[in-house]
């Protein structure tokens, strides 16, 4: 009896080693020989990634105008497989709803279920994007109609097979996921410099193509969340099983320097500007020169950065800082700064202007038909002889004159945030040719930006100190709390402070003397210092007849500026010089800025004339003053 | 040896006890000691005991396992409960920021066509007054 009952025991106790044995070998083979494998598929089937896209900050002018926001949308799906079967049912409930043609509507869905159907790849029809961009106000109302549309299927009793496919189609037919869209609530103003946004191929919605937009893109971006968590059967994530959760960052709001109702102004008169004169382009930009801060910049023709393949690629160049080019007479301000500074004229120095024709190391030079004799420094700038600045430059000598003219920063990029500008082109002395001082003086053989012109200029309105360019002034949070604050910031000086003052005299005497070539910029109660220029264009080998590029900077007041306006005018059809057809663009611009800004008046009143504006409405123009 | 508690031929002392064998067994009936109770009563209120005693501590551990298990479901019922409102609350914390970023969208708009509106009046004519008024 005892041996039987141990030989049981002993059999039962062996199962159960041999049960155990299997159990803990086919744990071994399952949980260390093959852990990965599982656990892929576990997490596959458990775990959910879901990533919380962060929201791109919005760009604001400098009084907390919005130039740039993003907008949620819903990007509008189809479900193929809901939708194989009945293409023309589903397109004609559904098109009318999203604003499209039926007809179109189901031509789309059946090439791409052909195509899907074609390719070898067997992840069954997807989805297929219908509508980008539906604003959620929109959605809202068709979700609702949606849901309450039959799709054929009888009003009456269902059977359970078909409250389910009704069920499916009413909420799972059409599909929406949330999305951004960029908004530009000012249009095309100041387009070439905020730029555009186009699909992110960085795990962003949006990502910065163009101007400011791609330049602090990760800044504007900011950082994607991203959420790991189970998810129960059902596919829906358990919140209260994350395994990884990576708060997402909101990007940074960008307030930038510029004044929104000047860049108006200035957008405003680069329209008519463009509208009499016909030019192939037309830009300004407007400095403050105590602090370098870019207050407006404007380009015609330009581009809506809402849709900007709609227009010519051309139109997406930020001329001012990425076009260098022979400005003419302008630079004559930087070369009698220089010669100022050198100390080898002063304004009252007389110069032989060779009766307007002077032929120098076999190189033909002209003061463009007139005949001067003798002029004063003074009536050099005042009536842009040619001939007076290239012997003005000769006196300096090719070296010093170059080291002085590149101190305003010609040569190199003058690091304003933005991308492609040219760091401007004047070769070195010892690549020149024996005329090459007498071009350069003259603003020819040398190419600069308008950009760096009006940053010289400014740094003469500064007193000789020349500033880095300043566009974005800080960089906020999400919730609106300060992040980065940008400040001015000094290049150093370029010129004396009594170099600087003369400069500014003589360029007063340009405009206010009555015998100047900018007379056209004056304003009535405010005095302007400034130069006109007219530079021919060349082709890279010869200057093409009939082809000029108008300018005229211009500071106001002109005893202590506080502004600094460049105007280009490019290939104008119907004049030839700065002085008529960028000129007026500054006066009309800086009429307006000087009340904008309220800077008060530093000229006696010029009484008006009988008839003239007395009883006339009186208006500002809709401008309101500000301090700044 | 210890006798197998399950063989019945071989272990119920009973079968053992033959009259005389042992005192207190039915052959000292007319002894002088007290009259003890006959062995397969009281192993049988053991056995009684020992199953009741079983059945307790069963029932016990049974009633235990329950609660665990009830206490799992209700746990996992509330985690799901609060996962729902989770969800719920984040999903109306969404909305209301869409909302929210539409209406900043939407004013953005307005303001903007209000400095249009405002730059209307930036007319060649105004702008020649307001340099002879300023």
């Amino acid at each position: 009896m005892k041996t039987h009952f141990s030989n049981r025991a002993a059999l039962l106790f062996g199962l159960l080693a041999v049960w155990l044995a299997a159990l803990e070998g086919r744990l071994f083979y399952l949980q260390i020989l093959h852990h990965q494998e599982w656990q892929k598929m576990a997490d596959k089937y458990q775990l959910t990634t879901r990533v919380d896209q962060s929201w791109r900050g919005p760009i604001l002018d400098r009084n907390g105008f919005k130039l740039a926001l993003t907008v949620p949308v819903k990007d509008v799906y189809a479900d193929l497989s809901l939708w194989s079967n009945r293409v023309d049912l589903l397109s004609g409930l559904v098109a009318p709803r999203l604003r499209l043609d039926p007809a179109g509507l189901a031509r789309y869905v059946r090439e791409n279920l052909a195509r899907r159907q074609r390719s070898s790849d067997d992840q069954g029809p997807g989805v297929l994007l219908l509508k980008r961009d539906l604003s959620p106000l929109e959605w809202a109302p068709i979700a609702e109609q949606l849901a309450r549309e039959n799709f054929g299927l009888p009003v009456g009793h269902l059977s359970t097979r078909q409250r389910a496919l009704l069920n499916d189609l009413r909420h799972g037919a059409v599909l929406v996921r949330d999305a951004q869209c960029r908004y530009y609530p000012e249009g095309e103003l100041l387009a070439q410099v905020l730029g555009f946004v186009g699909a992110g191929d960085d795990g962003h919605w949006l990502q910065g193509r163009w101007g400011l937009e791609s330049c602090w893109d990760p800044w504007l971006a900011g950082q994607n969340g991203i959420c790991v968590s189970s998810q129960d059967a059902t596919g829906h994530e358990l919140a209260f099983c994350r395994v990884t959760n990576t708060p997402v960052r909101d990007g940074a709001g960008m307030v930038l320097t510029i004044d929104l109702p000047l860049q108006k102004i200035v957008e405003d008169a680069l329209a008519r500007a463009v509208a009499r004169h016909h030019p192939v382009s037309a830009s300004c930009v407007i400095i403050r020169p105590s602090t370098g801060e870019i207050l407006a910049l404007g380009i015609r023709p330009t581009f809506s950065p809402q849709a900007p393949a709609a227009g010519p690629q051309e139109c997406w160049r930020n001329l001012v800082i990425s076009d260098r080019r022979e400005v003419g007479s302008v630079f004559k301000v930087i070369t009698l700064a220089a010669a100022l500074d050198l100390g080898v004229v002063n304004l009252d120095r007389q110069i032989f202007c060779e009766n307007g024709r002077w032929v120098y190391q076999k190189s033909v030079l002209h003061d463009d038909g007139n005949s001067y004799a003798w002029l004063s420094v003074w009536e050099c700038l005042a009536r842009s002889s040619n001939i007076g600045f290239a012997k003005i430059a000769l006196l300096a000598g090719p070296g010093p004159f170059y080291d002085a003219i590149t101190r305003f920063g010609f040569t190199r990029p003058t690091g304003v945030p933005l991308p492609y500008e040219t760091p401007g082109f004047i070769r070195s002395p010892t690549n020149w040719t024996a005329s090459s001082i007498t071009r350069v003086a003259i603003g020819q053989e040398c190419a600069v930006s308008q950009l760096q012109l009006a940053m010289a200029c400014a740094a003469i309105a500064n007193d000789g100190v020349l500033m880095h360019p300043w566009l974005v002034r800080e960089l906020v949070h999400a919730d609106g709390t300060p992040w980065v604050r940008y400040g001015p910031a000094s290049v150093g000086r370029v010129v004396r402070v009594e170099t600087a003052r003369t400069v500014r005299a003589a360029m007063e005497f340009v405009v206010e003397s009555g015998t100047g070539t900018g007379t056209a910029a004056a304003l009535p109660r405010h005095s302007v210092a400034g130069k006109t220029g007219t530079a021919q264009i060349s082709d890279g080998h010869h200057y093409v007849p009939g082809s000029y590029y108008c300018s005229f900077i211009g500071m106001v007041p002109a005893g202590k500026p506080e502004l600094v306006i460049a105007v280009a005018v490019d290939q104008p059809k119907d004049s030839a010089y700065g002085g008529l057809v960028a000129a007026p663009v500054f006066q009309e611009i800086a009429a307006q800025a000087v009340v904008r800004f309220n800077i008060p008046p530093d000229k006696a009143p010029v009484p008006p004339r009988p008839g003239g504006l007395v009883g006339a409405p009186i208006a500002t123009g809709g401008l309101v003053a500000i301090n700044h | 040896m210890n006798p197998n508690p399950f063989d019945s031929s071989t272990s119920i002392p009973q079968a053992k006890n033959a009259p005389g064998q042992f005192a207190g067994g039915p052959a000292d009936a007319g002894g002088s000691g007290p009259v003890p109770a006959p062995a397969g009563g009281r192993l049988a209120a053991a056995a009684d005991r020992r199953w009741i005693k079983g059945a307790v501590v069963g029932t016990a551990v049974f009633l235990v396992l329950l609660f665990i298990v009830y206490r799992e479901v209700y746990h996992n019922h509330r985690l799901y409960e609060v996962n729902r409102l989770r969800a719920a609350e984040e999903l109306q914390r969404r909305e209301a920021q869409e909302l929210l970023r539409l209406h900043v969208a939407h004013e953005a708009y307005l303001e903007a066509e209000l400095l249009r509106l405002e730059s209307q009046s930036h007319s060649p004519q105004n702008i020649q007054t307001a340099l002879i008024l300023h």
